[in-house]
């Protein structure tokens, strides 16, 4: 054995391996944390999704007073700014409706034809890609964004039971059908393409501006009628949210609300693992720590007394670089490592320090100095590649 | 290479007479010097200073016209290693690793001396049987000398001696001199480096006690 080997590796600590097990169980803990979380959000929102980026529709409950003055259901202004000065949510978008008529028809030979709604939302709003979903003044294809919901009540319950074909979304993106907007003076004809499901809203989608357009156009009513709102809000079961739409009789989708619970309990559950993970892996730092002042304490008068006798702190880091015991060199194996090498530095403050304050000066780099040693090994590594 | 003190004093020291405390004093190649004071002068200070190991003083130390304050460990370990060896006045051994472990500690820095020659010098000071015996369980004057016999094991231009025979008995100071003064004279045909002359080798003994030397230039650091 090598006589430098065999003096700075005697006393090897059955405990040495301690902090690395510990970084490692703080990195799973840390890794699981985030990955759960991911998972969770995954299925959830079936893509990753940013937090505070929940959408809320909501409307009144419709009671029976409403069906004879359907204005009720609407929001009116007050109501608009009431749910505007809420500290909870982020955004209140009206969802705008069709103020004139509207008849579908098909172009090829599937012969129907229906009456028809739009609403429209601002395309940011959106859980779809909307880059197909604009509108100019002038264009005859009017670009339409349908409910997967639509598409499933026809595959699963109308097509099954009327012995009629089942349509993928891709099948319907490829049909083209005319829409037809007025009154009864004057008419225009659109051809309407699907160009995108949303799983978000349930309802028939059109750009904002052909909206606008066509309400100032052919629109029957004076006043604006609102009775639909898109909330975008940080947590979307927030108690205070909640209680508020309880006591105003609004309704939304309750998935979303049990599913926004859901998501806070595992945001939580996740960022509590996520502190242990942090906690296991400072605790693995401070371990490292007294580790290493314990293998300082052993090795000093070693190290001084072979930097007095001409060894170079480049010599030592060298030795304690090579890997000594001949194993890989794994990244947990870094950490006994980096024990010694911090060994040597001790030796070298005391040797160039004056005589007789030496010990002083290895106690003192022992209980302040861990960064200083910290930067000191790393640059002179560096340096030393560099060489 | 060439050892010089520029106006060297230590704070802490008070000497009415003193031929080495500011003074400009150029160490001569090929020379011996003896350094003699009484207790407390600074013997002790000047050695560690000139071998690095001591900061605390004003003026200036230089090796071939570069300031000793000057020099990163590196260099230092550098001199340390190739020109300039030592002998500690309180020897500095690893005592609990043996006589032969705390040599091999010092001839692989450099694997100057070959293995055979370290137990022929160690048959000279009459310690070649105690080798592999811990140095915890050797007698001062066996500990000083393995120190002396591992001050030799390197190159070196300059040889700091610093009271290098308080232990020993007469008989083993003239073993110990002999052997010492045998391997500066080897140098020459150890190094094949053509800096390496005899002529170019310092001795700077610290209170050789012993009356009957060499001829060398006298120094003191304190009233004699």
């Amino acid at each position: 054995m090598d006589i430098i080997q065999k003096i700075l590796a005697q006393r090897k600590s059955r405990f040495q391996y301690l902090p690395a097990l510990a970084i490692l169980l703080g990195f799973l803990l840390l890794m699981m944390a985030i990955q759960f979380y991911l998972n969770v959000q995954f299925i959830l929102n079936g893509k990753a999704q940013k937090a505070g980026q929940e959408f809320l529709v909501v409307n009144k409950q419709i009671n029976s007073a409403m069906m004879t003055r359907p204005e009720l259901s609407s929001f009116n202004e007050q109501e608009l700014k009431t749910l505007q000065q809420l500290p909870y949510l982020k955004k209140v978008v009206p969802v705008i409706s069709n103020q004139f008529p509207i008849l579908a028809h098909s172009m090829g030979d599937l012969g129907f034809s229906t009456q028809l709604f739009f609403e429209s939302i601002p395309a940011d709003l959106l859980d779809t890609d909307s880059s197909q979903w604009t509108w100019k003044s002038g264009q005859s294809s009017l670009p339409v964004i349908l409910s997967a919901d639509f598409l499933n009540l026809y595959n699963f319950g109308f097509a099954l039971s009327q012995g009629l074909p089942q349509l993928s979304e891709e099948s319907v993106k490829a049909l083209n059908f005319q829409v037809t907007v007025g009154n009864a003076s004057e008419q225009e004809t659109y051809r309407a393409e699907v160009v995108g499901f949303t799983q978000r809203y349930s309802s028939i989608l059109i750009p904002e501006s052909f909206m606008q357009y066509a309400n100032e156009k052919y629109g029957q009513e004076t006043e604006r009628h609102v009775s639909r709102l898109v909330l975008q809000t940080e947590e979307a079961d927030n108690p205070d949210l909640q209680q508020f739409l309880n006591e105003h009789a609004y309704v939304t989708q309750q998935d979303k609300l049990k599913g926004s619970t859901f998501a806070r309990i595992v945001r939580l559950s996740s960022m509590a693992i996520s502190i242990l993970g942090l906690f296991i892996l400072l605790l693995a730092y401070l371990i490292q720590s007294i580790y290493l002042e314990n293998k300082i304490l052993q090795h000093a008068e070693s190290l001084k007394l072979m930097i007095e006798l001409g060894y170079t702190p480049k010599q030592l880091l060298q030795f304690y670089l090579k890997n000594p015991s001949g194993k890989s060199s794994e990244w947990w194996y870094f950490m006994p490592r980096f024990n010694r090498i911090a060994m040597g530095f001790t030796s070298i403050f005391k040797t160039n320090g004056p005589r007789n304050s030496g010990h002083d000066t290895c106690l003192s780099f022992c209980g302040h100095h861990h960064l200083y040693q910290l930067t000191y090994f790393v640059v002179t590594t560096k340096n030393q590649k560099n060489d | 290479m060439s050892l010089s003190l520029h106006q060297l004093h230590f704070s802490y020291i008070r000497s009415q007479q003193s031929d080495i405390w500011q003074r400009d004093i150029r160490f001569q190649e090929g020379a011996y010097y003896h350094i003699r004071a009484i207790s407390g002068s600074g013997k002790s200070s000047l050695v560690q200073a000139i071998y690095g190991l001591n900061k605390n003083y004003s003026g200036e130390i230089s090796y071939a016209g570069k300031q000793l304050r000057s020099m990163t460990p590196d260099q230092i370990s550098n001199i340390r290693a190739r020109e300039v060896s030592i002998v500690f006045q309180d020897l500095r051994l690893l005592t609990e690793f043996t006589a032969s472990e705390n040599l091999e500690l010092k001839r692989k820095l450099r694997d100057f001396t070959s293995a055979s020659d370290l137990e022929r010098m160690a048959g000279e000071l009459g310690i070649d049987h105690l080798l592999n015996r811990k140095i915890n369980t050797l007698s001062y004057g066996e500990r000083q000398r393995v120190a002396i016999l591992r001050a030799l094991l390197q190159p070196f231009e300059l040889l700091l001696l610093d009271e290098p025979f308080s232990h020993l008995d007469n008989m083993n100071i003239q073993k110990a001199a002999a052997l010492i003064l045998k391997e500066v004279q080897k140098e020459v045909r150890h190094c094949s480096s053509p800096i390496w002359k005899k002529t170019n080798i310092s001795l700077i003994i610290f209170n050789w006690n012993c009356k009957k030397r060499h001829g060398h230039h006298s120094k003191n650091t304190g009233t004699t």
